[in-house]
């Protein structure tokens, strides 16, 4: 234990605080009944006393921060345009690019019916110069994806079908899709279900 | 049965030591805050805060002397009282409410009164320097006061202290 020059200080004041707790405990009862909360805290913080206390120590504003600026990008994601990735030209492969927005993924699984259109979604040009987008079918018919382009009077198919066969993955692209509202619609050639994951994503 | 503290604290020993440490103490330092904050819910509180400041200053805890840990923990429970009392706006010191005994004869007395007659925010600063170890930037902003002001009440009552101890023959120069 460390010795320095004010030990005897220290001791004389522990000695004091002691002497003034005993005097102080004379006159208070006996018995000291626990409330049930405090005997709950004590069962957590005797079987972990560290995290106990490091849990105590943190700020207290931590959490409620850390809850807000959750819930601030759980508003963004759902709210902002979903901006997407551009694409550079139809293939097989996912191109290797970084998306400058946000990405739009639908999982279609387990589905019954040959058909499946996505929700509309609003392009905006500081998000990319390129919309693209690309289907993996993971079942058993042919599926067909079409781009559509909502119009003031009518929605209006631009860019080439893709036809993706089964087990395998196919991509397109659209120039300059900023302002404009699109969607996607999937669909099997033979009538069969559609099964398969399809993603739309915005970029440079 | 006591339960078995794995990882928590510096070994076993110091875990198991912890434990009845706790169980031996508690009920008396509650009664010690309930003397303190009058409020069955206050007391708890501050034992629960005390207890947790233990062990996040575990490290001095068990570098104090075996025999003076239970003051060590008066110490600190006073402190979270203090600070409890004052956080509700009840600022009537500790001090004025108690009843110091006299200088009794016998040198060990004497120090001790006058421990127990020197002003409340003088001891208070001195129980924090000496006795918790706070450095006097930590005190000051714990008590609202400027550092410089901390430092010459620590300087002041060191100094009365340390006469008085070397009155009795309690102070030793070290070397």
């Amino acid at each position: 234990m460390k010795k320095h020059n004010d030990d005897p200080i220290r001791q004389a004041l522990l000695t004091a605080a002691e002497e003034e707790a005993r005097q102080a405990l004379e006159n208070q009862p006996e018995e000291a009944a626990f409330s049930p909360a405090y005997q709950a805290w004590e069962a957590r913080f005797l079987r972990d006393p560290v995290a106990c206390a490091r849990r105590n120590a943190r700020s207290p504003w931590r959490r409620p921060l850390r809850l807000a600026a959750c819930l601030l990008v759980a508003v963004s994601l759902v709210f902002a345009a979903p901006s997407i990735i551009a694409a550079f030209s139809q293939g097989d492969d996912l191109p290797q690019v970084t998306p400058t927005g946000l990405v739009v993924t639908v999982q279609l699984e387990g589905r019954q019916s040959t058909a499946y259109t996505c929700e509309k979604f609003t392009c905006v040009s500081d998000n990319g110069s390129t919309l693209w987008y690309w289907y993996e079918n993971l079942g058993a018919s042919t599926c067909r994806v079409q781009l559509y382009r909502v119009g003031l009077w009518k929605d209006t198919p631009v860019g080439d079908p893709l036809d993706v066969p089964p087990g395998e993955s196919r991509w397109a692209t659209w120039p300059d899709p900023g302002g404009h509202t699109f969607y996607l619609r999937v669909s099997t050639l033979d009538g069969g279900s559609v099964h398969g994951t399809l993603r739309a994503d915005q970029y440079d | 049965m006591l339960p078995i503290l794995l990882n928590a604290l510096e070994g076993e020993e110091d875990a198991l030591f912890f434990v009845q440490f706790y169980h031996k103490y508690k009920t008396d330092l509650y009664r010690y805050a309930l003397s303190l904050l009058r409020d069955p819910h206050l007391a708890e509180d501050a034992v629960q805060t005390a207890w947790l400041k233990c062990v996040q200053h575990r490290k001095a805890f068990f570098a104090v002397e075996p025999p003076h840990r239970k003051a060590w923990m008066i110490v600190l429970l006073k402190r979270v009282c203090l600070t409890s009392l004052r956080q509700r706006a009840r600022t009537v010191p500790l001090a004025e409410d108690w009843d110091p005994p006299a200088p009794e004869a016998g040198q060990a007395r004497d120090v001790i009164a006058l421990i127990r007659t020197m002003p409340e925010q003088y001891r208070t600063i001195l129980e924090l320097k000496f006795v918790l170890e706070w450095t006097d930037k930590a005190i000051a902003k714990e008590l609202g006061l400027p550092v410089t002001t901390v430092s010459a009440r620590i300087r002041r009552g060191r100094k009365q202290l340390q006469a008085q101890l070397i009155k009795e023959g309690y102070w030793h120069e070290e070397a």
